[in-house]
């Protein structure tokens, strides 16, 4: 625990050295946020129900899947691909602590300062419109939606460090990220909720991780408990148990083979 | 302690000279062997030196090692532990100091690093102010240690990496070119603390650097690496003996010698007023100050060994 501790606490070390960097960074986040919340206050003018979600309902779920999005989207990992071409890596494999267990700290830490802004960014929205919001109440609902937040942490975590360890073999890491990043802004349901596509392709969607980042545990909150949204809880614990085996291999098989060649 | 027997790396790589489609749609490997069988043991409390030219062998012998490379085959164990298993009872006796590899935090001062690893390696809080104040002490780093990284020099940050390397005070070191780039004094500084680490805490010490200099000052034993394959291993005053046995007479002369004397020298010699310069073995060189330099007006002479880079090329060339 004390470990843990020491690395978060060098890790928030680190960022105040860049606090502007940071502020900046949040502002782009921000203005991501207004946009939403304005294209969609523009849509309800004319009418009190789009696709069966009510005007409060989609600024709830606005609003939320931003604030989760900012948990579960894991930001700290991208560096590591950087990390492996360069050989700074060799330093964190030195160390008697496992590599996965110092990336994972560091990601929570992240994740903690980012949900600090994230809620103070949201309040603002808040105070500043005044919309009307859903606000849930039943505790075997918040669980869920909490176990639900855990789930989606874990697959961000592994399938963007599954990409970052593209890095072993290619230099080429660029192009798999875009990829993943691009697909996440579509298909996790940022901008609009999921089941507003045509069933059919909904239903694709939910075999594919992409819903279960951010998109299950906003449902989960507007909608409550039902057997139906545990069970597809059920299916991101086997994305959480396929993007950590995947990973593992990949990692075990990247150090064998990799050479630090020169680095 | 260290034990390497029939060591095999063999490195995959990507083949150069092809078009950009032939690689990219067909791409082709060649295997480059690094490491040809090389075995050698390494007994508790020796500073032993790897010399080789790049490329040799020497970094990819140290990181399998430390464990951060694979072996294509062959047996290493240190300590009693297999290097790539990663244990963290293995982690925590040794440490790895590459000259081009920084662990230090560039942001921020480097006893932030130091309090880390002091979690990490789990120290005491005793140890850490004991390890710290020694070492701080050692490497006269006192000013160092609470500036950010990004504004000390290279040489300072060496320093600074150098304590953030042993504050766990690890039983074997690894030092990968601790010295590269770093001006005379500064290379001094850090070449008086191995010693003077080595010799207060006996631990053991492989050492790389291009600097003969520095293998000199501080090895006895060194092994010679090149292609791959150990050239040489033993003590260095022995490769020195083996291979150098010329000498260079150096005399100051205070008149210029003239025409005949000269044409009786049987050894080359270099001669440009002041300086007359034979260099040759030693009993020919004893056999010509002998005869000649009776006959010689000087001011001064030096008996000069070779150069040790010299002894080093001629080993390498293998023709004593």
């Amino acid at each position: 625990m004390r470990k843990i501790l020491a690395i978060a606490k060098i890790n928030l070390a680190q960022y105040l050295v860049y606090r502007l960097s940071f502020v900046l960074w949040r502002v782009r986040v921000i203005l991501s946020l207004f946009l939403t919340f304005f294209l969609w206050s523009a849509v309800y003018q004319s009418r009190l129900s789009i696709f069966n979600y009510s005007h409060r309902q989609i600024m709830t779920y606005i609003l939320l899947i931003y604030v989760i999005g900012d948990l579960v989207y894991s930001s700290r990992v991208s560096d590591l691909s950087i990390q492996i071409r360069n050989g700074a890596i060799i330093n964190q494999l030195l160390k008697p602590f496992p590599f996965l267990h110092n990336l994972f700290t560091r990601e929570v830490t992240d994740k903690l300062l980012n949900l600090f802004f994230s809620i103070f960014e949201v309040g603002l929205v808040i105070l500043l419109f005044k919309p009307a919001l859903f606000i849930q109440t039943d505790i075997l609902t918040i669980l869920l939606m909490l176990l639900a937040i855990g789930m989606g942490i874990v697959i961000s975590f592994f399938i963007s460090f599954a990409i970052s360890l593209v890095a072993f073999w290619s230099a080429e890491v660029w192009g798999p990220r875009f990829v993943f990043m691009t697909l996440i802004t579509v298909l996790s349901g940022s901008y609009f909720p999921l089941d507003i596509l045509p069933t059919l392709f909904y239903r694709l969607l939910l075999l594919t991780p992409f819903p279960y980042f951010t998109y299950l545990p906003t449902k989960i909150f507007l909608d409550g408990f039902s057997f139906q949204y545990l069970g597809m809880v059920g299916i991101s614990l086997v994305w959480v148990v396929l993007s950590y085996f995947f990973a593992r291999a990949l990692w075990r098989k990247g150090i064998r083979e990799f050479s630090f060649f020169g680095r | 302690m260290i034990k390497v027997e029939n060591l095999i790396k063999v490195y995959k790589s990507q083949k150069g000279n092809r078009s950009f489609l032939q690689d990219f749609f067909k791409r082709e490997y060649e295997e480059k062997p690094a490491l040809k069988q090389i075995s050698f043991e390494i007994g508790s409390g020796e500073l032993v030196g790897f010399i080789g030219p790049n490329g040799a062998g020497k970094t990819t012998t140290l990181k399998i090692l430390a464990g951060i490379l694979y072996p294509t085959s062959g047996k290493v164990s240190v300590l009693g532990h297999v290097p790539f298993d990663k244990e963290k009872e293995f982690l925590k006796q040794i440490s790895f100091v590459m000259g081009q590899k920084n662990q230090l935090i560039w942001e921020l001062p480097p006893r932030e690093s130091y309090l880390l690893n002091k979690e990490i390696y789990e120290i005491s809080d005793v140890a850490f102010q004991k390890h710290l104040a020694d070492l701080i002490d050692l490497l006269e780093a006192k000013e160092i240690v609470d500036k950010p990284v990004r504004t000390l020099s290279l040489g300072q940050r060496m320093r600074a990496e150098l304590i953030a390397a042993l504050i766990h005070r690890p039983k074997v070191m690894f030092l990968d070119e601790p010295t590269i780039g770093l001006d005379i004094f500064a290379q001094t500084t850090i070449v008086n603390f191995i010693k003077e680490y080595q010799k207060q805490f006996k631990a053991t010490i492989i050492l790389t650097s291009h600097y003969m200099k520095d293998i000199a000052s501080l090895a006895k034993r060194v092994i010679l690496i090149d292609k791959g394959q150990i050239l040489f291993d033993g003590l260095l005053d022995k490769l020195i003996r083996s291979y150098s046995r010329e000498k260079t007479l150096t005399i100051i002369l205070k008149k210029s010698i003239p025409a005949p004397l000269l044409e009786k020298f049987k050894l080359p010699f270099e001669y440009q007023m002041p300086l007359l310069k034979i260099k040759a073995e030693k009993t020919q060189l004893l056999k010509f100050m002998a005869q000649y330099l009776s006959e010689l007006e000087f001011s001064d002479f030096t008996l000069q060994d070779e150069p040790i880079e010299e002894v080093i090329k001629k080993a390498f060339r293998k023709k004593p």
